[in-house]
């Protein structure tokens, strides 16, 4: 029973591990949490900025901000979808390699039912062969009687690995179908990167449009002869 | 668990995984016909037994033994193979949860863009026609922010529908990851049914070997077809003396081997074991003499030899007190196996570095 302590110590270290990581937001959790941080500042932008002056150093630090908080939300929307992505890629490699694996399981389970209906039918022998002992000389009509008790669980058995051929060949057909099924998602995420790099892209622009409107806009406020001197 | 770190997992599992397919077939055939080999033995070690029964006499009840000891292997090289089947043909993976959503879909963000260009397309639409050469600059910055809105709303659009087709692939992966995860639970708990049924068995032929060996050896009388007794078929022996143990001493005493081929152990792999039991007046008194194999290049002594004394108690384990060939200390257990020709030796030595502290296995009757 030595070993129990060293197991005890592993089982603690990864309870201890679940536990760390279920206190621990995940990528999804803090994707949601940026998002919702941008938005705030983002709905907030233009009445803040609205009683601002045009010339008003806090116009081009408010739409910095929402921008910053911007990049923060693409930046946690990528790693989250990046760990999908990852996730989806080993589940479709892990069903890839069941899926591989499917013939020779069920060879396996043909094996399988294979010797168990030899066992029963050499046991069933057996008893034929005892049976007609007992005729002759009964005192092993007890033994006959162990005998038959014996064919009987072979016969369940049997029985046991017909019906794990068929599972196995049904269990090959859900990992056929589960690995359709990721592969359709790990495309789909693989799109999504692609969408979210570009819609990256797109809020970067917007958010340099809309400072480029801010210094228009003070720029054409300024009296002439107040623009500073490069 | 976090995301990355389940995704870990995963991934390591799945470096794992291809090596573990790799072994599972070879370990799979390997065992089998490791299982397959034992039954062949058995059932080729006396296929006429039953047959023989009405006609061969007392001397059929040896046979019966023997054949008790092959099932006995037999049977353990099985439950070996379906425990090892079990473990490796498991798909652990599918035991986890399957993947959830990804990251929300990009409405808001697609809420918030429609509401700015619904500012801007207005601001641009007020400062239309007016002369003031300012505000035709406001006006052109803000046809430029209407310009990235219209590229952005068309982003988010493609983004939320890549999202939209993740997260429909999600509920399909979804439940088809449970109808496999169902499948694969069907299929283990089948797999230890099997083994469940092996211990049955195994119990079922000890105990029909012994009920066989008994009727052969006429310690049963047998009831004919017209119902009545049938005669011992030799004289009935002396009744033998009340034994110390709760086991007939017979199942200890005696001259055991350790099996040439498939024999059972744990810890160091026996090369031979020889081991004589005697009683006398309910003292035991025996002598073990084995040898064990040894890592390639290891400087140990493979060689054990000791003497063992002491008095039989009414315990189905014995323990004795021995002494080895250098005088080191240790006990030694003598345990009845599940078939009567089956002893189990458990042995502890308090030796010195180099030799050999601990050995066990299945001996069988010489």
């Amino acid at each position: 029973m030595k070993w129990l302590a060293p197991a005890a110590v592993v089982l603690l270290a990864a309870s201890s591990g679940r536990a760390q990581d279920a206190a621990a937001p995940s990528l999804r959790q803090i994707a949601e949490k940026k998002s919702a941080e941008w938005e705030a500042l983002a709905r907030g932008l233009d009445g803040k900025i609205a009683r601002m002056l045009p010339c008003d150093p806090r116009v081009n630090s408010a739409i910095q901000e929402v921008s910053r908080a911007s990049e923060a939300r693409q930046a946690a929307l990528r790693d989250a979808l990046k760990a999908a992505a990852d996730r989806a890629r080993a589940d479709r490699e892990q069903a890839q390699l069941a899926v591989a694996g499917e013939e020779a399981r069920l060879r396996e389970m043909r094996a399988e039912r294979g010797d168990s209906e030899q066992e029963r039918s050499t046991v069933e022998g057996q008893l034929a062969d005892l049976t007609e002992s007992v005729k002759r000389r009964a005192a092993f009509e007890e033994a006959r009687r162990k005998l038959a008790q014996i064919a009987a669980l072979a016969g369940q058995r049997a029985a046991d690995s017909a019906d794990a051929e068929k599972l196995a060949t049904a269990l090959n057909t859900s990992l056929r179908e589960l690995l359709v099924a990721l592969q359709a998602r790990e495309a789909a995420l693989a799109n999504a990167q692609a969408a979210l790099t570009s819609e990256a892209s797109r809020w970067n622009e917007y958010y340099a449009a809309r400072l480029a409107r801010a210094g228009t806009e003070c720029s054409i406020t300024k009296p002439a002869g107040t623009t500073k001197k490069k | 668990m976090s995301s990355t770190s389940r995704a870990r997992g995963v991934m390591v599992a799945r470096a794992s995984a291809g090596i573990a397919l790799a072994a599972l077939m070879l370990c799979a055939q390997s065992s089998r016909e490791a299982y397959r080999a034992a039954y062949r033995v058995w059932h080729e070690a006396d296929p006429n037994l039953e047959r023989d029964a009405a006609t061969a006499g007392a001397p059929i009840g040896a046979r019966a033994d023997r054949m008790a000891a092959e099932a006995a292997r037999y049977h353990a090289e099985r439950r070996s193979f379906l425990d090892q089947f079990s473990h490796e043909n498991s798909l652990a993976w599918l035991a986890a949860s399957p993947p959830e959503a990804g990251p929300a879909r990009a409405n808001v963000a697609g809420d918030y863009a429609a509401t700015e260009t619904g500012i801007v397309r207005r601001a641009i639409e007020s400062f239309r026609g007016d002369p003031d050469p300012g505000i035709q600059q406001v006006r052109n910055m803000l046809e430029r922010e209407n310009l990235a809105l219209g590229a952005l709303t068309a982003s988010l659009a493609v983004r939320d529908q890549a999202a939209a087709e993740a997260d429909a692939a999600v509920a399909a992966v979804d439940e088809a990851w449970r109808k496999a995860s169902d499948r694969d639970r069907e299929m283990l708990a089948l797999i230890a049914k099997s083994g469940v049924s092996v211990d049955e068995e195994k119990a079922a032929w000890v105990e029909y070997y012994r009920t066989f060996s008994d009727a052969a050896r006429g310690a049963t009388p047998g009831v004919t077809p017209d119902g009545g007794l049938t005669p011992p078929l030799r004289p009935a022996e002396p009744a033998p003396r009340p034994s110390i143990t709760p086991l007939p001493l017979v199942r200890y005493t005696g001259d055991w081997i350790f099996p040439q081929t498939g024999g059972l152990y744990h810890g160091a792999q026996p090369e031979s074991i020889d081991l004589v039991v005697r009683e006398d007046n309910g003292h035991c008194e025996g002598r073990m003499v084995a040898r064990f194999k040894l890592p390639a290049g290891s400087p140990g002594d493979p060689n054990v030899r000791f003497d063992f004394k002491g008095d039989f108690k009414n315990t189905r384990a014995q323990t004795f007190a021995l002494e080895t060939s250098d005088g080191s200390q240790g006990t030694i257990d003598l345990i009845p196996g599940p078939a009567f020709n089956l002893l189990e030796v458990n042995v502890q030595i308090a030796a010195n570095p180099g030799k050999i502290r601990q050995a066990n296995a299945v001996l069988i009757k010489k």
